[in-house]
Protein backbone atom coordinates (compact mmCIF):
# COMPACT_ATOMS: atom_id res chain seq x y z
CA UNK A 1 0.00 0.00 0.00
CA UNK A 2 2.13 3.13 -1.08
CA UNK A 3 2.49 5.72 -3.87
CA UNK A 4 4.81 5.86 -7.06
CA UNK A 5 5.61 9.21 -8.40
CA UNK A 6 5.69 9.54 -11.73
CA UNK A 7 7.02 12.78 -12.39
CA UNK A 8 6.90 11.89 -16.48
CA UNK A 9 2.83 11.92 -17.06
CA UNK A 10 3.50 15.11 -15.39
CA UNK A 11 6.11 16.66 -17.36
CA UNK A 12 4.15 15.07 -20.91
CA UNK A 13 1.76 17.56 -19.87
CA UNK A 14 4.13 20.49 -19.49
CA UNK A 15 2.76 21.88 -23.27
CA UNK A 16 -0.76 22.06 -21.60
CA UNK A 17 0.49 23.57 -18.66
CA UNK A 18 2.59 26.09 -20.39
CA UNK A 19 -1.19 27.06 -22.96
CA UNK A 20 -2.11 27.99 -19.25
CA UNK A 21 0.20 30.23 -17.89
CA UNK A 22 0.36 31.99 -21.14
CA UNK A 23 -3.20 32.87 -20.44
CA UNK A 24 -2.62 33.27 -16.61
CA UNK A 25 -0.38 35.84 -17.81
CA UNK A 26 -2.98 37.34 -19.83
CA UNK A 27 -4.74 37.61 -17.28
CA UNK A 28 -3.00 38.90 -14.91
CA UNK A 29 -2.15 42.14 -16.80
CA UNK A 30 -5.53 42.77 -18.59
CA UNK A 31 -6.82 42.77 -14.87
CA UNK A 32 -3.85 45.41 -13.45
CA UNK A 33 -4.09 47.62 -16.57
CA UNK A 34 -7.80 47.45 -15.69
CA UNK A 35 -7.72 47.60 -12.25
CA UNK A 36 -5.12 50.27 -12.46
CA UNK A 37 -7.67 52.25 -14.84
CA UNK A 38 -9.98 51.74 -12.57
CA UNK A 39 -7.97 52.94 -9.69
CA UNK A 40 -7.15 55.83 -11.21
CA UNK A 41 -10.22 57.11 -11.23
CA UNK A 42 -11.72 55.95 -7.87
CA UNK A 43 -8.70 58.12 -6.22
CA UNK A 44 -9.90 60.75 -8.31
CA UNK A 45 -13.48 60.80 -7.33
CA UNK A 46 -12.16 60.34 -3.50
CA UNK A 47 -10.04 63.36 -3.49
CA UNK A 48 -11.55 65.38 -5.66
CA UNK A 49 -15.04 64.50 -6.15
CA UNK A 50 -17.92 66.28 -4.39
CA UNK A 51 -19.95 64.50 -1.41
CA UNK A 52 -22.24 61.25 -3.68
CA UNK A 53 -19.39 60.96 -5.93
CA UNK A 54 -16.85 60.23 -3.24
CA UNK A 55 -19.06 58.22 -1.18
CA UNK A 56 -20.24 56.12 -4.29
CA UNK A 57 -16.71 55.33 -4.93
CA UNK A 58 -16.45 54.73 -0.76
CA UNK A 59 -19.29 52.50 -0.99
CA UNK A 60 -17.41 50.61 -4.18
CA UNK A 61 -14.23 50.10 -2.30
CA UNK A 62 -16.08 49.00 0.65
CA UNK A 63 -18.00 45.98 -1.19
CA UNK A 64 -14.96 44.82 -3.44
CA UNK A 65 -11.98 45.11 -0.79
CA UNK A 66 -14.66 43.37 1.91
CA UNK A 67 -15.59 40.49 -0.03
CA UNK A 68 -14.11 37.75 -2.09
CA UNK A 69 -13.00 37.86 -5.77
CA UNK A 70 -14.70 34.51 -5.82
CA UNK A 71 -17.97 35.61 -4.39
CA UNK A 72 -17.90 38.28 -7.22
CA UNK A 73 -16.87 36.26 -10.39
CA UNK A 74 -19.17 33.74 -9.38
CA UNK A 75 -22.01 36.34 -8.95
CA UNK A 76 -21.44 37.51 -12.86
CA UNK A 77 -20.89 34.18 -13.56
CA UNK A 78 -24.03 31.85 -12.01
CA UNK A 79 -25.93 35.07 -11.43
CA UNK A 80 -26.31 37.61 -13.99
CA UNK A 81 -27.72 34.77 -16.74
CA UNK A 82 -30.85 34.67 -14.21
CA UNK A 83 -31.68 38.70 -15.21
CA UNK A 84 -30.51 37.70 -18.83
CA UNK A 85 -26.79 38.89 -18.89
CA UNK A 86 -24.58 35.86 -20.48
CA UNK A 87 -20.66 36.05 -20.52
CA UNK A 88 -18.30 33.57 -21.04
CA UNK A 89 -16.15 32.72 -18.13
CA UNK A 90 -13.20 34.43 -19.15
CA UNK A 91 -15.08 37.87 -19.38
CA UNK A 92 -16.50 37.04 -15.65
CA UNK A 93 -13.43 36.46 -14.56
CA UNK A 94 -11.74 39.68 -16.32
CA UNK A 95 -14.45 41.85 -15.21
CA UNK A 96 -14.63 40.39 -11.39
CA UNK A 97 -10.98 40.62 -11.30
CA UNK A 98 -10.41 44.08 -12.09
CA UNK A 99 -13.00 45.10 -10.14
CA UNK A 100 -11.78 43.86 -7.49
CA UNK A 101 -8.08 45.05 -8.40
CA UNK A 102 -10.02 48.48 -9.19
CA UNK A 103 -11.15 49.04 -5.08
CA UNK A 104 -7.25 47.77 -4.14
CA UNK A 105 -5.71 50.14 -6.60
CA UNK A 106 -8.17 53.10 -5.52
CA UNK A 107 -6.74 53.04 -2.19
CA UNK A 108 -2.72 52.64 -2.85
CA UNK A 109 -3.27 55.26 -5.30
CA UNK A 110 -4.79 57.46 -3.08
CA UNK A 111 -2.69 57.32 -0.65
CA UNK A 112 -0.56 58.62 -3.27
CA UNK A 113 -2.72 61.50 -4.41
CA UNK A 114 -2.98 62.87 -0.67
CA UNK A 115 0.34 62.62 -0.35
CA UNK A 116 1.47 65.57 -2.90
CA UNK A 117 2.10 68.45 -1.00
CA UNK A 118 -1.08 71.18 -1.04
CA UNK A 119 1.36 73.72 -2.10
CA UNK A 120 2.12 72.12 -5.59
CA UNK A 121 -1.87 71.32 -5.86
CA UNK A 122 -2.43 75.08 -5.06
CA UNK A 123 -0.01 76.11 -7.77
CA UNK A 124 -1.19 73.71 -10.50
CA UNK A 125 -4.97 75.82 -9.82
CA UNK A 126 -3.46 78.74 -9.47
CA UNK A 127 -2.14 78.24 -12.85
CA UNK A 128 -5.49 77.57 -14.20
CA UNK A 129 -5.02 73.61 -14.24
CA UNK A 130 -8.26 71.53 -14.63
CA UNK A 131 -8.51 68.24 -12.06
CA UNK A 132 -7.52 66.30 -15.15
CA UNK A 133 -4.47 68.18 -15.85
CA UNK A 134 -3.50 68.74 -12.45
CA UNK A 135 -3.61 64.72 -12.03
CA UNK A 136 -1.87 64.15 -15.22
CA UNK A 137 0.85 66.86 -14.98
CA UNK A 138 1.36 67.09 -10.89
CA UNK A 139 -0.09 64.28 -9.08
CA UNK A 140 1.12 61.01 -11.04
CA UNK A 141 4.62 61.96 -11.89
CA UNK A 142 5.18 62.92 -8.29
CA UNK A 143 3.43 59.95 -6.75
CA UNK A 144 4.57 57.31 -9.63
CA UNK A 145 8.08 56.73 -7.55
CA UNK A 146 6.03 56.54 -4.53
CA UNK A 147 3.61 53.67 -5.29
CA UNK A 148 5.51 51.93 -8.01
CA UNK A 149 7.12 49.46 -5.90
CA UNK A 150 3.42 48.81 -4.47
CA UNK A 151 1.70 48.53 -7.54
CA UNK A 152 4.51 46.12 -8.62
CA UNK A 153 3.92 44.00 -5.42
CA UNK A 154 0.43 44.02 -6.08
CA UNK A 155 0.48 42.85 -10.01
CA UNK A 156 2.39 39.49 -8.59
CA UNK A 157 -0.22 39.20 -6.19
CA UNK A 158 -2.99 39.70 -8.87
CA UNK A 159 -0.98 36.62 -11.26
CA UNK A 160 -0.53 34.37 -8.49
CA UNK A 161 -3.23 34.38 -6.44
CA UNK A 162 -6.18 36.29 -8.14
CA UNK A 163 -5.97 34.31 -11.41
CA UNK A 164 -5.63 30.77 -9.99
CA UNK A 165 -9.60 31.85 -8.92
CA UNK A 166 -10.73 31.65 -12.21
CA UNK A 167 -10.41 27.54 -12.27
CA UNK A 168 -13.21 27.39 -10.50
CA UNK A 169 -15.60 28.40 -13.13
CA UNK A 170 -13.70 26.35 -15.79
CA UNK A 171 -11.03 29.28 -17.54
CA UNK A 172 -8.22 26.87 -18.46
CA UNK A 173 -5.55 29.63 -17.10
CA UNK A 174 -2.36 27.42 -15.38
CA UNK A 175 -4.69 25.93 -12.02
CA UNK A 176 -7.62 25.19 -14.12
CA UNK A 177 -5.45 23.31 -16.92
CA UNK A 178 -3.48 21.48 -13.86
CA UNK A 179 -7.01 20.59 -12.37
CA UNK A 180 -8.41 19.04 -15.50
CA UNK A 181 -5.39 17.19 -16.71
CA UNK A 182 -5.22 15.42 -12.48
CA UNK A 183 -8.97 14.72 -12.87
CA UNK A 184 -8.22 12.49 -15.99
CA UNK A 185 -4.69 11.20 -14.98
CA UNK A 186 -4.98 11.03 -11.29
CA UNK A 187 -1.66 12.11 -10.58
CA UNK A 188 -2.37 15.38 -8.76
CA UNK A 189 0.68 15.46 -6.78
CA UNK A 190 3.18 15.37 -9.81
CA UNK A 191 0.97 17.85 -11.37
CA UNK A 192 0.91 20.71 -8.57
CA UNK A 193 4.56 19.99 -7.69
CA UNK A 194 5.32 21.03 -11.79
CA UNK A 195 2.47 24.08 -11.36
CA UNK A 196 4.14 25.47 -8.13
CA UNK A 197 6.80 25.46 -9.99
CA UNK A 198 5.77 26.78 -13.13
CA UNK A 199 4.09 29.99 -10.82
CA UNK A 200 8.06 30.52 -9.40
CA UNK A 201 8.82 30.96 -11.94
CA UNK A 202 6.37 33.39 -13.37
CA UNK A 203 6.68 35.58 -10.01
CA UNK A 204 10.25 35.62 -10.47
CA UNK A 205 9.96 37.01 -14.08
CA UNK A 206 7.39 39.66 -13.38
CA UNK A 207 9.46 40.77 -10.06
CA UNK A 208 13.06 40.70 -11.70
CA UNK A 209 11.09 42.70 -14.94
CA UNK A 210 9.21 45.07 -12.92
CA UNK A 211 12.36 45.65 -10.90
CA UNK A 212 14.58 46.30 -14.04
CA UNK A 213 11.83 48.67 -15.27
CA UNK A 214 11.69 50.56 -11.83
CA UNK A 215 15.08 50.97 -12.31
CA UNK A 216 15.36 52.53 -15.50
CA UNK A 217 12.60 54.87 -15.28
CA UNK A 218 12.24 55.67 -11.70
CA UNK A 219 16.07 54.91 -10.25
CA UNK A 220 14.98 52.74 -8.16
CA UNK A 221 16.91 50.22 -6.03
CA UNK A 222 14.78 47.61 -6.40
CA UNK A 223 15.75 43.95 -5.00
CA UNK A 224 14.23 40.88 -6.30
CA UNK A 225 16.81 38.46 -4.08
CA UNK B 1 23.21 35.84 -4.43
CA UNK B 2 22.64 33.48 -7.07
CA UNK B 3 24.88 30.62 -4.78
CA UNK B 4 22.08 31.39 -2.07
CA UNK B 5 19.43 30.87 -3.83
CA UNK B 6 20.38 27.80 -5.28
CA UNK B 7 20.83 26.45 -1.64
CA UNK B 8 17.13 27.82 -0.10
CA UNK B 9 15.85 25.97 -3.29
CA UNK B 10 17.99 22.66 -2.70
CA UNK B 11 16.79 23.06 1.16
CA UNK B 12 13.12 23.43 0.13
CA UNK B 13 13.18 20.38 -2.10
CA UNK B 14 14.43 18.67 0.65
CA UNK B 15 12.24 19.47 3.09
CA UNK B 16 9.38 19.00 0.15
CA UNK B 17 10.95 15.17 -0.13
CA UNK B 18 10.88 14.54 3.34
CA UNK B 19 7.18 15.27 4.08
CA UNK B 20 6.01 12.71 1.29
CA UNK B 21 4.83 10.36 3.58
CA UNK B 22 3.57 7.06 2.33
CA UNK B 23 -0.35 7.48 3.32
CA UNK B 24 -1.21 4.17 3.84
CA UNK B 25 -4.83 2.64 4.13
CA UNK B 26 -6.53 1.93 6.98
CA UNK B 27 -6.24 -1.43 6.97
CA UNK B 28 -9.93 -3.88 7.85
CA UNK B 29 -8.87 -4.41 11.42
CA UNK B 30 -8.17 -0.97 12.21
CA UNK B 31 -11.49 -0.27 11.20
CA UNK B 32 -13.59 -2.90 12.73
CA UNK B 33 -11.42 -1.88 16.23
CA UNK B 34 -12.14 1.47 15.30
CA UNK B 35 -15.43 1.01 15.02
CA UNK B 36 -16.03 3.29 12.26
CA UNK B 37 -16.12 3.38 8.60
CA UNK B 38 -15.24 6.26 6.42
CA UNK B 39 -17.23 6.52 3.31
CA UNK B 40 -17.33 8.73 0.59
CA UNK B 41 -20.34 9.98 -0.73
CA UNK B 42 -20.94 12.76 -2.97
CA UNK B 43 -22.85 15.96 -0.75
CA UNK B 44 -25.58 16.96 -3.75
CA UNK B 45 -25.91 13.69 -5.50
CA UNK B 46 -29.90 13.17 -5.47
CA UNK B 47 -30.88 10.27 -5.45
CA UNK B 48 -27.87 8.81 -5.15
CA UNK B 49 -27.05 11.14 -1.96
CA UNK B 50 -27.98 14.25 -0.31
CA UNK B 51 -29.21 15.98 2.57
CA UNK B 52 -32.79 15.05 3.32
CA UNK B 53 -35.10 17.93 4.45
CA UNK B 54 -34.57 16.53 8.49
CA UNK B 55 -30.71 17.29 7.58
CA UNK B 56 -29.33 13.61 7.22
CA UNK B 57 -27.96 12.23 4.60
CA UNK B 58 -30.12 9.66 2.49
CA UNK B 59 -30.24 7.79 -0.88
CA UNK B 60 -29.00 5.22 -2.86
CA UNK B 61 -25.38 5.32 -1.37
CA UNK B 62 -26.65 5.85 1.91
CA UNK B 63 -28.68 2.13 2.26
CA UNK B 64 -25.64 0.73 0.64
CA UNK B 65 -23.31 2.38 2.83
CA UNK B 66 -25.67 1.15 6.04
CA UNK B 67 -25.54 -2.23 4.85
CA UNK B 68 -21.99 -2.62 4.26
CA UNK B 69 -21.63 -0.73 7.84
CA UNK B 70 -23.68 -3.06 9.36
CA UNK B 71 -22.53 -6.21 7.93
CA UNK B 72 -18.72 -4.95 9.57
CA UNK B 73 -20.61 -4.17 12.86
CA UNK B 74 -19.21 -0.63 12.45
CA UNK B 75 -20.64 2.60 12.44
CA UNK B 76 -20.49 5.27 9.33
CA UNK B 77 -18.62 8.24 8.99
CA UNK B 78 -20.39 10.01 5.91
CA UNK B 79 -17.58 12.14 3.95
CA UNK B 80 -18.34 14.51 1.66
CA UNK B 81 -16.42 13.85 -1.59
CA UNK B 82 -16.87 16.17 -4.56
CA UNK B 83 -16.46 13.50 -8.18
CA UNK B 84 -12.81 15.04 -8.65
CA UNK B 85 -12.09 13.92 -4.96
CA UNK B 86 -12.61 10.30 -5.13
CA UNK B 87 -10.05 8.61 -6.11
CA UNK B 88 -7.54 11.62 -4.38
CA UNK B 89 -9.59 11.09 -1.17
CA UNK B 90 -8.95 7.36 -1.13
CA UNK B 91 -5.43 7.81 -2.37
CA UNK B 92 -4.63 10.26 0.33
CA UNK B 93 -6.61 7.74 2.71
CA UNK B 94 -9.28 10.58 3.83
CA UNK B 95 -11.77 7.79 3.04
CA UNK B 96 -11.68 3.73 3.72
CA UNK B 97 -14.48 3.34 0.39
CA UNK B 98 -15.90 5.74 -1.96
CA UNK B 99 -19.65 5.64 -3.53
CA UNK B 100 -20.59 8.00 -5.46
CA UNK B 101 -21.09 6.22 -8.87
CA UNK B 102 -17.41 5.62 -9.13
CA UNK B 103 -17.19 4.09 -12.57
CA UNK B 104 -14.83 1.47 -13.73
CA UNK B 105 -12.03 2.74 -15.62
CA UNK B 106 -8.56 1.61 -16.43
CA UNK B 107 -6.94 5.39 -15.66
CA UNK B 108 -8.56 5.03 -12.14
CA UNK B 109 -7.90 1.61 -11.67
CA UNK B 110 -4.04 2.64 -11.69
CA UNK B 111 -4.34 4.40 -8.62
CA UNK B 112 -7.31 2.39 -6.62
CA UNK B 113 -8.71 -1.40 -5.95
CA UNK B 114 -12.50 -1.78 -7.78
CA UNK B 115 -14.67 -4.26 -6.06
CA UNK B 116 -16.94 -6.36 -8.20
CA UNK B 117 -19.90 -3.91 -9.79
CA UNK B 118 -22.42 -1.79 -7.56
CA UNK B 119 -24.76 -0.64 -10.20
CA UNK B 120 -24.74 0.41 -13.98
CA UNK B 121 -25.33 3.42 -15.39
CA UNK B 122 -26.43 3.94 -18.96
CA UNK B 123 -25.40 7.21 -21.15
CA UNK B 124 -28.16 9.24 -22.94
CA UNK B 125 -28.73 13.16 -23.51
CA UNK B 126 -30.01 15.33 -22.05
CA UNK B 127 -30.81 18.48 -23.67
CA UNK B 128 -33.38 21.33 -24.15
CA UNK B 129 -35.77 21.55 -26.70
CA UNK B 130 -33.47 24.81 -28.09
CA UNK B 131 -31.64 21.45 -29.85
CA UNK B 132 -33.01 19.79 -32.73
CA UNK B 133 -30.95 16.63 -33.13
CA UNK B 134 -32.03 12.93 -33.61
CA UNK B 135 -29.11 11.16 -32.86
CA UNK B 136 -25.99 11.85 -29.72
CA UNK B 137 -23.72 11.14 -32.89
CA UNK B 138 -24.77 14.86 -34.52
CA UNK B 139 -23.15 16.69 -30.90
CA UNK B 140 -19.72 15.83 -32.77
CA UNK B 141 -19.54 19.52 -33.85
CA UNK B 142 -17.83 22.44 -32.92
CA UNK B 143 -20.86 24.27 -32.96
CA UNK B 144 -22.20 22.31 -30.02
CA UNK B 145 -20.70 22.78 -25.99
CA UNK B 146 -21.23 20.04 -23.94
CA UNK B 147 -21.59 20.06 -19.98
CA UNK B 148 -19.61 18.08 -17.83
CA UNK B 149 -18.00 17.20 -14.42
CA UNK B 150 -14.27 17.24 -13.54
CA UNK B 151 -13.32 13.36 -13.01
CA UNK B 152 -15.95 12.41 -14.87
CA UNK B 153 -15.00 9.21 -17.16
CA UNK B 154 -17.53 10.50 -19.46
CA UNK B 155 -14.92 13.23 -20.19
CA UNK B 156 -12.34 10.90 -21.44
CA UNK B 157 -14.90 8.57 -23.39
CA UNK B 158 -16.76 11.92 -25.36
CA UNK B 159 -13.24 13.09 -26.42
CA UNK B 160 -12.69 10.36 -28.17
CA UNK B 161 -16.54 9.73 -29.72
CA UNK B 162 -17.16 13.41 -29.80
CA UNK B 163 -13.69 14.66 -30.62
CA UNK B 164 -15.19 18.50 -32.29
CA UNK B 165 -17.69 19.13 -29.11
CA UNK B 166 -16.58 22.00 -27.18
CA UNK B 167 -16.42 21.03 -23.13
CA UNK B 168 -17.20 22.91 -20.55
CA UNK B 169 -16.08 21.27 -17.29
CA UNK B 170 -17.77 22.31 -13.87
CA UNK B 171 -17.01 20.96 -10.63
CA UNK B 172 -20.56 19.54 -9.00
CA UNK B 173 -23.91 18.02 -10.82
CA UNK B 174 -25.51 20.92 -9.80
CA UNK B 175 -23.47 23.67 -11.64
CA UNK B 176 -23.64 20.90 -14.77
CA UNK B 177 -27.17 21.08 -15.26
CA UNK B 178 -26.93 25.14 -14.41
CA UNK B 179 -24.97 25.13 -17.55
CA UNK B 180 -27.52 23.88 -19.75
CA UNK B 181 -30.11 25.79 -18.32
CA UNK B 182 -28.22 29.32 -18.33
CA UNK B 183 -27.68 28.36 -22.55
CA UNK B 184 -23.78 28.46 -21.58
CA UNK B 185 -23.97 24.10 -22.72
CA UNK B 186 -26.55 22.31 -25.48
CA UNK B 187 -26.41 18.96 -23.75
CA UNK B 188 -25.18 16.74 -21.16
CA UNK B 189 -23.97 13.41 -22.23
CA UNK B 190 -24.40 11.36 -19.34
CA UNK B 191 -25.81 8.78 -16.89
CA UNK B 192 -28.92 11.57 -16.99
CA UNK B 193 -30.54 9.77 -14.30
CA UNK B 194 -28.41 11.07 -12.09
CA UNK B 195 -29.11 14.96 -13.39
CA UNK B 196 -32.77 15.11 -13.78
CA UNK B 197 -33.57 15.93 -9.99
CA UNK B 198 -31.54 19.42 -10.49
CA UNK B 199 -33.86 20.27 -13.77
CA UNK B 200 -36.83 20.73 -10.98
CA UNK B 201 -34.96 23.92 -10.05
CA UNK B 202 -35.69 25.15 -13.52
CA UNK B 203 -39.24 24.85 -14.28
CA UNK B 204 -39.03 27.56 -16.98
CA UNK B 205 -36.44 25.53 -18.90
CA UNK B 206 -37.89 22.75 -21.13
CA UNK B 207 -36.10 19.66 -21.39
CA UNK B 208 -35.89 16.78 -23.33
CA UNK B 209 -34.25 13.38 -23.33
CA UNK B 210 -33.02 11.52 -26.17
CA UNK B 211 -33.78 7.93 -25.17
CA UNK B 212 -31.08 6.33 -27.51
CA UNK B 213 -29.00 4.31 -25.03
CA UNK B 214 -24.86 5.07 -25.73
CA UNK B 215 -22.79 2.94 -23.52
CA UNK B 216 -22.88 1.29 -20.37
CA UNK B 217 -21.04 1.89 -17.75
CA UNK B 218 -19.78 -0.38 -14.29
CA UNK B 219 -19.93 1.62 -10.99
CA UNK B 220 -18.40 -0.36 -8.31
CA UNK B 221 -17.29 0.60 -4.66
CA UNK B 222 -13.54 2.15 -4.52
CA UNK B 223 -11.00 1.63 -2.00
CA UNK B 224 -7.29 1.97 -1.46
CA UNK B 225 -4.36 0.52 -3.64
CA UNK B 226 -3.62 -2.49 -2.33
CA UNK B 227 -6.53 -2.90 0.55
CA UNK B 228 -6.81 -6.27 -0.52
CA UNK B 229 -9.10 -7.90 2.81
CA UNK B 230 -11.19 -4.78 2.70
CA UNK B 231 -11.73 -5.03 -1.28
CA UNK B 232 -12.67 -8.82 -0.82
CA UNK B 233 -15.35 -8.15 2.16
CA UNK B 234 -17.10 -6.00 0.01
CA UNK B 235 -17.39 -8.34 -2.98
CA UNK B 236 -18.57 -10.84 -0.39
CA UNK B 237 -20.96 -8.04 1.19
CA UNK B 238 -21.99 -7.16 -2.44
CA UNK B 239 -22.64 -10.92 -3.84
CA UNK B 240 -25.14 -10.75 -0.27
CA UNK B 241 -26.48 -7.76 -1.26
CA UNK B 242 -27.14 -8.60 -4.53
CA UNK B 243 -28.89 -11.97 -4.11
CA UNK B 244 -31.05 -11.06 -1.89
CA UNK B 245 -32.27 -8.53 -4.54
CA UNK B 246 -31.40 -5.62 -1.84
CA UNK B 247 -29.22 -2.91 -4.95
CA UNK B 248 -32.25 -3.37 -7.02
CA UNK B 249 -35.10 -2.52 -4.92
CA UNK B 250 -32.83 -0.01 -3.07
CA UNK B 251 -32.34 1.57 -6.73
CA UNK B 252 -35.90 1.45 -7.56
CA UNK B 253 -36.94 3.41 -4.42
CA UNK B 254 -34.94 6.12 -4.76
CA UNK B 255 -34.91 6.43 -8.71
CA UNK B 256 -38.48 5.52 -9.33
CA UNK B 257 -37.12 2.94 -11.75
CA UNK B 258 -35.56 -0.39 -12.14
CA UNK B 259 -32.04 0.04 -13.50
CA UNK B 260 -31.85 -0.60 -16.85
CA UNK B 261 -29.08 -2.87 -16.96
CA UNK B 262 -28.78 -4.91 -14.17
CA UNK B 263 -25.75 -6.62 -12.05
CA UNK B 264 -25.63 -10.31 -12.27
CA UNK B 265 -24.67 -11.45 -8.93
CA UNK B 266 -21.43 -13.62 -9.40
CA UNK B 267 -20.20 -15.85 -6.49
CA UNK B 268 -16.16 -16.00 -8.26
CA UNK B 269 -14.11 -12.69 -8.14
Amino acid sequence: MNYTFQFGVAFAQLPELLKGAVLTFELGLLTFWGGALIGLLGASLKTFGGAVLRRLAGIYVIFFTNTPALIQIYFLYFGLPEVGILWDKFTCTLIGLTLNAGAYLTEIMRAGFISVRRTEMEAAETLGMSVWQQIRFVIVPHIAKAIYPALANFFVVILVMGTSVGAVIGVDELTGQAINISTENYRWLEMFTLVAGIYVVLTLVASLSLALVGRWAFRVKAKVF
Amino acid sequence: MFKRMALSCLALVAALAASFTVVEAKSLDDIIKDGVIRIGINPNFPPNSSRGSGGDWEGFDIDVGNKIAESLGVKVEWVPTETPQRVPFLVADKIDISLGALTRSVERAKLIEYTAPLHTEVMAVLMTEKLDIKSWKELDDSKYTLANMRGNWSVDYLKKELPNSKVELVDTIADTVRLVAQGRADAIVENIDFFMKHTKNYPDVKWKVLPEPIDTGWCAIGVQRGNYPLRDLLNIALYSMHSSNFVNESWEKWYGAPMLVKVTPNPYF
